[in-house]
């Protein structure tokens, strides 16, 4: 690629960011048209636009550019009062730089008459309007209202400076207008986040920068300079009309005096001599540095911010601005590069090396006899630990970006969107500077333009069927993102119509997606989940029913191929809630490790269902040459996975095997595995092309100690080895199970301490640990588990949040309950597994105990016990755990923004807590 | 083929050969397309994979498949041998960062590539003399993965034809087992 043609694409690069920022501001312009940050924001992006291309010499875009930049100067003069048209004017030519950015070559083929007209009416209203002062063309009027000084009055002012006279001469001959500008350094530059470079750079940009000057008032002296302000001085010659450059370098009228170049020309012929800097000199450049800048910058050492104080010591006032280490000492605003993401990923590789290297070094230092030295060893070890999980964790964030810079394109389809169609729709965005990985944010991308598409489109009513329904003529669709338990969840709210389940269900019906007998038993929430169904989607079946459907089952595969899962809510006339799930980055999955004939494997634990030693209470048969395993009624296909990868028989048939029961989109099958060695998170690294090939192989691994382990694809397994009506005769089962499952569930009943009985229902139950006392740790008031190298448990203590017997003493081993994904980050304590049991919804008495968590009670083997609502439990821990949240990786943005007062409320408080317990104890 | 010939002829040749061993037998390969050699690495096997692959290594964080050199020539292949050496072989994005890349380098993986051998000889110099292999027909070597014999007084050593040998050329016939 040649240089050209790389800073060409740099350009449409940094022009199309550009053009991002701006539309984003100019929406925010429109609910806010007198904001002065978005005002220069938008001035500025048009301005580096104008910038980039005139350098490439794309004259249409600077022609475009141009006038909008100059309508953008009024407006941020408060000469001109932004309005509806004004931004939709506006939007539509940023629109058409954005064409033209595509193939900037050809830009003069994208028509942009209307809007050049447009602005460049809205130009001549102002010139010909109140504001003469403001005027735009004629060279000479402006220079009447600035203060002209006379001559004697030039000698002086132009005397202080030390210029090169040949930039002076040249701005002569090409009738440009000189200019002295004038500044305070903290008060006019500083005030508007500069920094003194970036002043200096945007004038050097505007025209060309004949010589600076600086000076402190009168009275200050060395001992009080540090807290005095400084005046720069900057003679400067370019082609911009006076207000313009007020309004391109945010400076008062008053600070910027023109100097009448015809006079100059005089002057410059009778000046005295010592202004002219000789040629032989240096010209003077901005960034020359003088050698004297090291001893002035000791004599004032503790202020930054003033600078340097030059050479001459007969004039102390006249001093020498040398921006660069003033700038240096400064804070900047925060500096990107680009980075190539391979670089991202060799450097990611490497880290992950590290660790390894690390383990390793930890094993060593870690035993005995290593020597006398061992303590040294240690603490150097403990540091290099942590400085490389320091840096792992640095760099895997290196790879997230802000949801921000997704969500902002969704103010734009919002708006045209509800134009469109007459609707009234406001655009809530919270937690917009939540990190995801890249690849998540593009994956992401289609999947969320179709939700709020269908928000606006379907969700939201049009506003006098609003105002017949008692709300605001005005909808709302909220797009929230934030952390919670390790993952991000991103959430779409509308307050429009919601869904009607049982519509939903006559649909189904109809296209033949569930049968009717299906339909009476489905409950509400189920009769939702419908529109994921695949055949639910075509646009019919939309715009019958009161929303959604269209490609919804598109959006559940993608959100489920990045790993995550979406969940919909809804309620029939008050709205829609979709949540989607996902882990932050795809790079990491979590993966359960077995063995099979002593070669290691990872399986995806999004597909891992459970894990069941078959024996006397689930055998394992054979049914005409197929492996089943009898699970709880049920006939599940089995794989040996040593048959599957043709492992050679052994001889030793007697040793242990275990089930893992695999689900997939509507099947479950059981994988028979060896040895279940551990769970653990994954980083995914590709197979070389010639092991591609190899289907059931989606990847590898590297374990802690460096060894390799392939990761299964438990989609492809399952086609190579179950028949066809093995699966179908599985699939029917599992829907029937699945429906038997809506009126009856299993649950798990076990007690905290000995106190109560507890239930939770199995479906919410990932898996059950056992754990001895001494693994736990424990942080501020929060028990913690800590498992593999980076991933943590939180202990959640049931009597904590429910009206139960607080445990007093736990035993040595105990028992965790962890909770299916997106909960996995938190576990319940039990001290005793007690049983599992079918429990239908009728059976739970709801009466007799109430409280936020519990379900109600039921009697289940022959004991009172109590149903645990999960749902609710989590919820209390993220809205009542505040600063000591399991969230604590971010902010719970519903939460911060008190979006649910109702439920920020910690619930211990309200539940009758004193008296309860005592009827519960048996 | 005769492309890689005529470049081995070339008078203006730069890069060395590696000479390594393998079951007895002297090869020897471009040394532009190695990138290091690994000792004694461990390699793990993968079930299902073709003939010719080993297993995979684990190379600093990525993955290396790490091929059967015997098994991809069509060699009859004894009894696993515990690897003793790794020529790895440099990736396509090592290779566009050579000056003076290799001819064959587009058929480099983006993946880590080695051969498992069981030692490492001499480096050649570039002048070393490779004479043209014998005709497919006659020999009955499978010669898509060879450009040449360097002959010298007491044995002949192959060389290597890395670009395809890592590529994935579908076998034109059944390997001579």
């Amino acid at each position: 690629m040649s240089a050209d043609q790389e800073m060409l694409d740099l350009f449409v690069q940094e022009s199309s960011e550009h053009l991002q920022t701006l539309e984003t501001d100019l929406m925010a312009l429109e609910s806010n048209p007198t904001d002065n940050a978005l005002l220069n924001s938008i001035f500025r992006s048009v301005h580096s636009i104008k910038g980039g291309a005139g350098f490439f010499g794309f004259d249409p875009i600077v022609k475009l550019a141009h006038v909008m930049e100059s309508v953008m100067s009024l407006l941020r003069d408060a000469v001109l009062k932004a309005d509806q048209p004004m931004v939709s004017l506006l939007i539509s030519t940023s629109d058409k730089l954005n064409l033209m950015l595509v193939n900037p070559e050809r830009a003069i083929e994208i028509a942009c008459e209307g809007e050049i007209a447009g602005l460049k009416a809205i130009l001549d209203g102002t010139s010909s309007g109140t504001t003469p002062s403001a005027r735009k063309g004629g060279e000479k009027p402006p220079a009447k209202n600035t203060k002209i000084k006379s001559d004697s009055v030039f000698d002086k002012e132009l005397a202080r400076f030390n210029f090169h006279p040949d930039d002076l001469l040249d701005g002569l001959k090409h009738g440009q207008n000189f200019y002295i500008v004038q500044a305070e350094l903290a008060k006019e530059i500083e005030s508007q986040s500069q920094t003194l470079e970036n002043f200096v750079s945007e004038l050097a940009s505007l025209g060309t920068l004949i010589g600076t000057e600086a000076s402190l008032p009168d009275h200050v002296t060395l001992s009080n300079c540090a807290a005095a302000d400084v005046s720069c001085r900057f003679f400067f010659v370019t082609a911009l009309e006076p207000f313009i450059l007020c309004g391109a370098l945010g400076l008062g009228d008053e600070n910027i005096h023109q100097i009448d170049s015809s006079k100059l020309g005089e002057w410059v012929k009778t000046a005295p001599a010592q202004n002219m800097a000789p040629i032989v000199h240096e010209p003077q450049e901005i960034e020359e540095k003088p050698p004297e800048a090291v001893v002035s910058q000791s004599i004032v050492p503790t202020s930054p911010t003033v600078p340097t104080i030059a050479t001459k010591p007969a004039e102390p006032t006249a001093t020498q601005i040398d921006p660069k280490p003033v700038a240096a000492a400064k804070r900047k605003p925060e500096e990107t590069i680009r980075i190539s993401v391979g670089l991202l990923d060799s450097l990611m590789n490497l880290a992950g090396e590290m660790v390894l290297g690390r383990n390793r070094l930890l094993r060593i230092a870690g035993r005995s006899d290593t020597g006398s030295d061992n303590s040294q060893m240690q603490s150097v070890v403990q540091e290099i630990s942590s400085v490389t999980s320091n840096l792992q964790d640095t760099i895997m964030r290196a790879r997230l970006q802000p949801v921000g810079s997704l969500f902002g394109k969704f103010t734009r389809i919002v708006r045209d969107l509800s134009h469109k169609l007459d609707k009234q729709i406001q655009l809530e965005i919270f937690g917009d500077d939540v990190e995801l990985d890249r690849t998540l944010l593009e994956g992401l991308s289609d999947p969320l333009t179709h939700l709020v598409r269908n928000s606006v489109d379907h969700g939201i009513e049009i506003p006098a069927n609003r105002i017949a329904k008692g709300k605001t003529s005005c909808g709302t669709i909220r797009l929230s993102a934030a952390h919670l338990a390790g993952r991000v969840q991103i959430e779409v709210l509308d307050d429009g119509g919601g869904m009607d389940p049982e519509r939903l269900k006559a649909k189904a019906v109809e296209k033949g997606v569930i049968t009717t007998e299906q339909a009476s038993q489905m409950t509400d929430s189920d009769a939702l989940q419908l529109i994921f169904a695949a055949g639910f989607s075509t646009a019919e079946a939309v715009s019958d029913i009161s929303g959604r459907g269209v490609g919804m089952d598109v959006v559940k595969t993608n959100i489920e191929k990045l790993g995550g899962h979406v969940e919909l809510e809804s309620r029939l006339g008050q709205g829609t809630r979709i949540i989607i799930r996902l882990p932050l980055t795809l790079a990491i999955v979590p993966a359960l490790i077995v063995g099979c004939r002593g070669t290691t494997y990872a399986l995806p634990q999004i597909n891992v269902d459970e894990i069941v030693h078959p024996g006397e209470e689930y055998p394992l048969k054979s049914m005409g040459g197929a492996r089943v395993l009898e699970l709880r009624g049920q006939l599940l296909p089995v794989v040996d996975l040593s048959d599957l990868l043709g492992h050679p028989p052994r001889e030793n048939t007697k040793q242990e095997n275990f089930v893992v029961v695999l689900r997939l989109d509507h099947v479950s099958y059981g994988l028979i595995v060896n040895e279940i060695i551990s769970n653990e998170e994954i980083v995914v690294k590709p197979l070389g092309r010639h092991l591609r090939s190899v289907s059931y192989y989606t990847g590898a691994t590297i374990l802690g100690q460096g060894e390799i382990a392939v990761i299964l694809d438990p989609n492809s397994m399952a086609q190579g080895r179950i028949s066809a009506s093995q699966l179908a005769q599985n699939a029917s089962k599992s829907n029937e199970a699945a429906l038997s499952e809506s009126t009856s569930e299993r649950v798990l009943i076990f007690q905290e301490t000995n106190g109560e009985f507890l239930a939770i229902h199995l479906k919410k139950v990932m898996r059950v640990e056992s754990v001895k006392a001494s693994d736990i740790e424990r942080i501020g008031s929060m028990d913690c588990l800590r498992k593999n190298h980076d991933s943590t448990l939180r202990l959640v203590q049931l009597s904590d949040l429910l009206p139960i017997k607080p445990q007093t003493q736990r035993g040595d081993e105990f028992f965790l309950i962890v909770p299916r994904p997106p909960f996995d980050g938190l576990c319940l304590v039990a001290s005793r597994i007690v049983d599992s049991a079918d429990l239908s919804d009728d059976q739970i008495d709801r009466a007799t105990f109430k409280a936020r968590g519990l379900k109600g009670s039921a009697v289940l083997s022959d004991r009172l016990s109590l149903v645990l609502d999960f749902d609710a439990i989590a919820e209390m821990l993220t809205a009542g755990g505040d600063e000591t949240s399991v969230f604590a990786q971010g902010h719970f943005m519903l939460t911060a923004n008190s979006q649910k007062p109702g439920h920020s409320q910690h619930h211990i408080t309200q539940l009758p807590n004193a008296n309860a317990p005592a009827t519960l104890t048996n | 083929m005769n492309l890689s010939l005529a470049k081995a002829d070339h008078p203006a040749r730069e890069s060395q050969w590696l000479g390594f061993t393998s079951c007895g037998r002297q090869y020897a390969c471009d040394l532009l397309w190695v990138k290091e050699v690994l000792r004694c690495p461990a390699v793990t096997p993968v079930k299902l994979a073709s003939s010719y692959i080993r297993g995979v290594v684990h190379l600093r964080g990525q993955i290396l498949t790490a091929f059967d050199l015997e098994a991809r020539l069509g060699h009859p292949v004894s009894e696993p041998r515990p690897a003793s050496r790794c020529i790895v072989f440099k990736t396509t994005n090592d290779l566009v960062r050579l000056p003076r890349p290799p001819e064959d380098h587009e058929l480099a993986d983006s993946d880590p590539t080695g051969l498992l051998v069981d030692a490492i000889g001499d480096i050649l110099p570039p002048e070393t003399r490779v004479l043209p292999a014998p005709p497919e027909a006659l020999s009955g070597l499978d010669t898509r993965f060879i450009a040449g014999v360097i002959s010298s007084q007491d044995s002949l050593t192959t060389v290597l034809q890395i670009g395809n040998l890592v590529s994935m050329l579908e076998l034109k016939k059944s390997p001579a087992v």
